[in-house]
């Protein structure tokens, strides 16, 4: 079925303007019916697939999408072939490998792994006074951001955190 | 003082490193002293293991607390770099050595048990040895570059995550009344436990193997972290099951699975993916440091080296269920307690 869905996402891309559209939604409506009422594939698993490959569009870039979709195939591969175990391997191997990777010399994954210790925003932003220095991501001349205490006005209460 | 220029780039990469390295070894820590609690303790001692694991982690805790300590006035950030500055490249060696086979026969202990729980304990179509070999051709990818302990470091939250929704999970199934027959079935199984048990608690020394993130930080503070997980999950448990339950496991299989018979279907799912996560995680994490400690060893990088270290990790998890694996095990356990001894022996010797 994704082999099938791809297929049709990839005949859309390039018959040009509404008539790709409009073979996108008829094939996938009337293949969909059909398997189904044909006993090829349980319902459920249209709605699984519609919704993985509607997930790979999310994506706004494209390049990035097509990896998307390859790495789904190979999720139902090692799923099929060894199972939950299988799965768990290839996330494990994959989010290694992207670990592993640079991009301009920085971590592919930067700043969630390797993680910033001293600058420790990620979804939520920390308070700026408690970041001395800057981070090491951005390469900047100088590390050090400000010198004596962080807060002026806690200079003379002695509460500058070092 | 301010840093500039190239210096202080590789000052901050190298900072967030060793964090992700950090990582690593409080990930090894837990699942090491949790693997061993869940075959070992557990099926033994029953409900007795909610304080008997505290107890049997106590030498590991101190042995680190005097090490860091000792670390500490020494002036010296880890094991290897007191070694080295104290007794030179060959003390390195040994320590090295030590190291490679404390982890590897760890290591293979891990395989065992991952293959044992897929195949005793869930019941995976295929043999230990293949499920293993299937396993060891994974761990070649995870050895490239610092990927493995980064996906380490970005793969916690996900696996923090699991646990907390399996003890969200479990904490409508809490009895107090589980904690009370701390005696199990007489001194009998308390015995036994802790003979079984006893060498569970050196991984605590990897900890001291690494300088610690800030420096103003020590090891003995970071270490509570991996101590409060691995004295708490044996609590948790022995509150979601009676004790009759926990003690009826008689296979490895068996006993992985004993802890997450409360849980619901889909709880137990979860339980399985973070079980046999963690378990990958260990393996994978004392391979490569398998390979690194080989490497000091020798004094020289050899990209074929890791191959060969997860050729023996499999040969030694299909030899674990022999009788003179028995052996080779306490060996490797008594080679890693060394290690506890060379920082003792190191910061000793820097204070005269």
């Amino acid at each position: 079925m994704l082999l099938m869905f791809n297929l049709i996402i990839e005949a859309c891309v390039r018959v040009p303007g509404v008539v790709g559209a409009t073979i996108g939604t008829v094939s996938g409506l009337i293949l969909g019916q059909t398997a189904v009422e044909a006993h090829l594939v349980h319902p459920l698993l249209i709605v699984v697939v519609a919704v993985a490959s509607l997930g790979s569009f999310v994506v706004p870039d494209y390049s990035l999408s097509v990896s998307l979709r390859i790495g789904q195939l190979l999720f139902l591969a090692a799923g099929r072939l060894f199972g939950v175990y299988g799965m768990l391997l290839l996330l494990t191997v994959g989010a290694v490998r992207l670990c592993a990777l640079r991009s301009l010399g920085s971590p592919y994954m930067a700043p969630s792994a390797p993680g910033r210790p001293h600058n420790p925003d990620g979804l939520t932003r920390g308070p700026i006074w408690r970041q001395r220095w800057r981070t090491w991501l951005a390469d900047p001349a100088r590390r050090l951001r400000v010198r004596g205490p962080m807060r002026g006005w806690e200079a003379s209460h002695g509460r500058t955190r070092r | 003082m301010e840093e500039r220029g190239d210096e202080a780039r590789r000052a901050g990469r190298m900072q967030a490193e060793r964090h992700t390295r950090r990582s690593m070894l409080r990930l090894l820590v837990c699942t090491a002293i949790l693997r061993d609690v869940i075959t070992r303790v557990l099926p033994q001692a029953g409900c007795a293991a909610w304080w008997l694991t505290p107890l049997l982690m106590a030498p590991g805790w101190l042995a680190l607390l005097v090490t860091s300590a000792l670390l500490k006035r020494s002036g010296h950030a880890s094991i290897m770099e007191a070694v080295q500055h104290s007794y030179g490249s060959m003390g390195v060696r040994v320590l090295a050595c030590l190291l490679a086979v404390g982890l590897w026969t760890d290591a293979c202990r891990s395989l065992a048990t991952l293959t044992g729980l897929l195949t005793d304990g869930i019941g995976s179509e295929g043999t230990a040895a293949t499920l293993g070999l299937l396993t060891c051709a994974m761990l070649a990818p995870c050895m490239r570059r610092d990927g493995l302990h980064r996906a380490i470091h970005l793969l916690r939250w996900f696996m923090l995550a699991l646990a907390a929704a399996l003890l969200i999970g479990a904490a409508g199934r809490f009895r107090a009344d589980h904690l009370v027959p701390l005696l199990g079935d007489g001194l009998g199984s308390i015995r036994r436990s802790v003979g079984a048990g006893w060498s569970l608690s050196w991984p605590m020394l990897m900890l001291a193997m690494e300088p610690p993130v800030s420096t103003s930080g020590t090891h003995a503070r970071e270490s509570l972290l991996p101590v409060l997980i691995c004295c708490g999950v044996p609590l948790l448990i022995v509150l979601t099951q009676p004790h009759g339950l926990l003690c009826h496991a008689a296979t490895m299989g068996e006993a992985l699975l004993t802890p997450m018979a409360a849980l619901s279907v889909r709880g137990r799912t979860l339980a399985l993916c973070l079980m046999m996560m963690s378990l990958f995680l260990l393996l994978a994490a004392e391979v490569r440091l398998v390979g690194d400690a080989c490497r000091s060893a020798v004094g020289r990088g050899d990209t074929g080296l890791v191959v060969v270290v997860i050729a023996a990790v499999y040969l030694g998890a299909l030899a674990a269920r022999n009788s003179v694996w028995t052996n080779v095990g306490r060996a490797g356990i008594l080679a890693a307690w060394l290690l506890g001894v060379a920082g003792c022996t190191v910061g000793k010797r820097r204070q005269r």
